[in-house]
């Protein structure tokens, strides 16, 4: 189960925020941040608008340096999501926010109070509400130009070095804009319309700057809606949404500075900062838990495979070496035999056809260790463990004949479906129950192999082999599953490793208990196969 | 080449004693091959088995364990152990006991037959003892 997913499923683009798609939570709990916005937005327009507040010197700085803060991280996880992806959109968005949290300096410092009785930086009244305009109407043609690009596929492939330039080439850009514009409305502000009357008083001009800056929030809104569909897309819905709020918020009720509605627009402007923010926070916390995750998978699966390359290896070798010193010494007696002044012809062929034999047993250990390998090998399909018992029986049904033993079996008929190789655990029962016939073949009294299929767990289920031969001895209860571990050799056999290392690779585990009062009992367990 | 000397042989590998069992029997020796320890164990040839080969068991290593059981039982019957695996330390260990030799699968005939000789020679004085 985890191969595949963890193989073929670490695919890059599945794991980066920007394409991930939200989840129905997600998307309820967005909704619940838009309902909330706006119950704030007319409990603070309707009820609370005509609460007295004082002007509070200490807020705008404060204020200033949040937003600097917030969207400046917004803006640098962004700028690292472009350099991941390469999205021409993710880079205008990252603008966007690079905008505000830089315009957040000169708003914060020509603001009438900070620095100065009327503005800081050498500017008058209207430089501040003009740069506020900027950082509004460049966040929100940003947020135009990432929807518009966003899924038009650039990905085109980009050295490190050309995503550094993009990256400085824009931010450079973004950076002279603002210089540009605080010069402008700071040297030349005596030249602008004039909205602030006084340092908090705004006059009726203001609505003709509200309305287009709502409507291009709008149509970014729309844009968006149309063509939303990943986490990301949601989060900055409700931004703008927030960020709409916020406008209006500084024009109604009552276009004054410092009143209920204007404190209201400031916690929602650093509210629409911080939203991407935690939310990108939080995605990519997760996802990096995801990352670890997957990571580990992939490594314990390797370390399973590398275990059945030993397994396999030390198998081999061994399967094949008795064969093979059998022949060599098979060879040497009937060259004795032959060499004799008196050639013992019927020695000799004896010897020579335990070769033959020894000859096929070798082609039988490598067929077997070829079927049990091979490529088709790996494919996983859905399986009934009842059916693979009964036809691991079936295969070795000669067997159970030839050494005289009873076969008792307790299938659960309500067991789960797994997910597995068909011929290796096939191979994994037949060699439990080879050797179970094995263990009581030397044994006198009673044969009995009991075969049981039960629910382990919630998620698991476990079958057992029992035999009443001659057992496990305490001390090498741990040896038998250990590749170098000495097995009998019987076609079809191929060593108790191999078996641990298939259940494991299915997720599984294989041990061994004593069956009181002699014999052994194997273990394994299979996880249950999970629809997807 | 020696005639009323008796081998035995362990292995739990039918083809494998068998075609040591064949290959003693076609240099002359009486030989006798058994599955296991305990068949051994039970039978006379304790008492008047001149060289003993064994299979080594890795990782468990019962052939070393049955050697020293004997030895300590006062069978010092020559051993010679026969391993699919070679492990240096091992093969040290067992040497230090008294095994006469630590083959490893497949085994060359030469190397077999100088071992069963060194282990005869061994037996001797035994024989002469008892």
């Amino acid at each position: 189960m985890f191969m595949e997913r963890s193989a073929a499923g670490l695919q890059a683009h599945e794991l980066v925020l920007s394409n991930l798609s939200p989840s129905v939570a997600q998307r309820r709990f967005a909704l619940g941040v838009v309902l909330v916005l706006l119950v704030v937005f007319v409990i603070v327009a309707g009820p609370l608008s005509g609460l007295p507040l004082r002007r509070v010197d200490a807020f705008i700085p404060a204020y200033g340096t949040a937003i600097f803060v917030i969207d400046s991280i917004t803006a640098a996880l962004l700028f690292a999501q472009f350099s991941v992806l390469r999205s021409y959109a993710l880079l205008a968005l990252a603008n966007g926010y690079f905008l505000t949290a830089l315009i957040a300096i000169p708003w914060t410092l020509t603001f009438p109070g900070v620095l100065a009785p009327e503005g800081g930086l050498g500017g008058g009244l209207q430089s501040t509400v003009w740069l506020y305009v900027l950082s509004h109407v460049g966040f929100a043609l940003f947020a135009i130009v990432y929807t518009l690009l966003k899924d038009a596929d650039p990905m085109e492939w980009l050295s490190p070095r050309s995503i550094r330039a993009r990256v400085l080439t824009t931010v450079g850009s973004v950076t002279a804009l603002v210089c540009c514009a605080t010069v402008f409305v700071t040297a030349g502000h005596a030249l602008l319309p004039r909205i602030m009357l006084d340092t908090a008083e705004v006059s009726y001009l203001w609505y003709y700057a509200v309305g287009p800056m709502a409507g291009l929030f709008v149509v970014a809104l729309v844009l968006l809606w149309l063509r939303h569909r990943s986490v990301l897309d949601l989060w900055l819905m409700l931004v703008l949404f927030a960020y709409i709020i916020e406008i209006a918020l500084t024009a109604f009720p009552i276009p004054y500075r410092f009143s209920v509605g204007w404190y209201a627009g400031r916690v929602y402007g650093v509210l629409s900062g911080s939203l991407v923010l935690l939310i990108l926070m939080k995605e990519v916390t997760m996802l990096y838990g995801e990352l670890l995750r997957a990571v580990l998978a992939q490594r314990r699966e390797r370390e399973v495979r590398l275990l059945t390359g030993d397994a396999v290896a030390a198998t081999v070798a061994h399967e094949i070496k008795q064969p093979l010193s059998a022949m060599t010494m098979e060879a040497s007696a009937s060259l004795r035999w032959l060499d004799r002044a008196t050639p013992n012809i019927d020695e000799a062929k004896v010897a020579l056809q335990q070769i033959v034999n020894n000859g096929h047993r070798v082609g039988a250990v490598i067929e077997n260790i070829r079927t049990l390998f091979k490529t088709e090998a790996r494919t996983r399909t859905s399986l009934d463990v009842n059916n693979l018992i009964r036809e691991a029986l079936a295969l070795v049904r000669d067997d159970l004949r030839r050494h005289r033993v009873a076969v008792q079996t307790d299938y659960n008929q309500s067991l789960p479906p797994i997910e597995g190789n068909e011929v290796q655990l096939q191979q994994v029962l037949v060699n439990l129950i080879t050797n179970a016939i094995d263990s009581m073949s030397t044994e006198d009294g009673d044969r009995v192999l009991s075969l049981r299929s039960k629910v382990y767990d919630s998620g698991s289920l476990m079958v057992s082999v029992e035999d009443v031969g001659k057992g496990v001895e305490p001390s090498a209860i741990d040896l038998i599953f250990k590749p170098q571990f000495t097995t009998k050799v019987h076609g079809m056999g191929m060593g108790l490793s191999i078996c641990r290392s298939i259940i494991e690779a299915h997720g599984g585990r294989l041990w061994v208990t004593a069956n009181l009062p002699r014999g052994a009992i194997f273990h394994f367990t299979l996880p249950a196969h999970r629809e997807h | 080449m020696p005639t009323e000397t008796l081998i035995s042989i362990i292995d739990d590998d039918e083809d494998f004693r068998e075609a040591v069992a064949r290959l003693m029997k076609s240099w002359g020796f009486t030989v006798e091959a058994f599955a296991s320890e305990l068949a051994f164990l039970s039978s006379p040839n304790v008492r008047n088995t001149s060289c003993l080969i064994v299979d080594l068991h890795y990782p468990q290593m019962t052939g070393i364990e049955l050697h020293r059981r004997l030895v300590e039982s006062g069978y010092a019957i020559p051993t010679i152990l026969i391993s699919a695996h070679l492990d240096d330390s091992v093969r040290a260990r067992a040497l230090a006991d008294g095994i006469i030799c630590y083959l490893t699968k497949p085994c060359d005939e030469d190397a077999l037959l100088g071992c069963i000789s060194s282990a005869l020679e061994r037996a001797k004085p035994d024989e002469y003892r008892s």
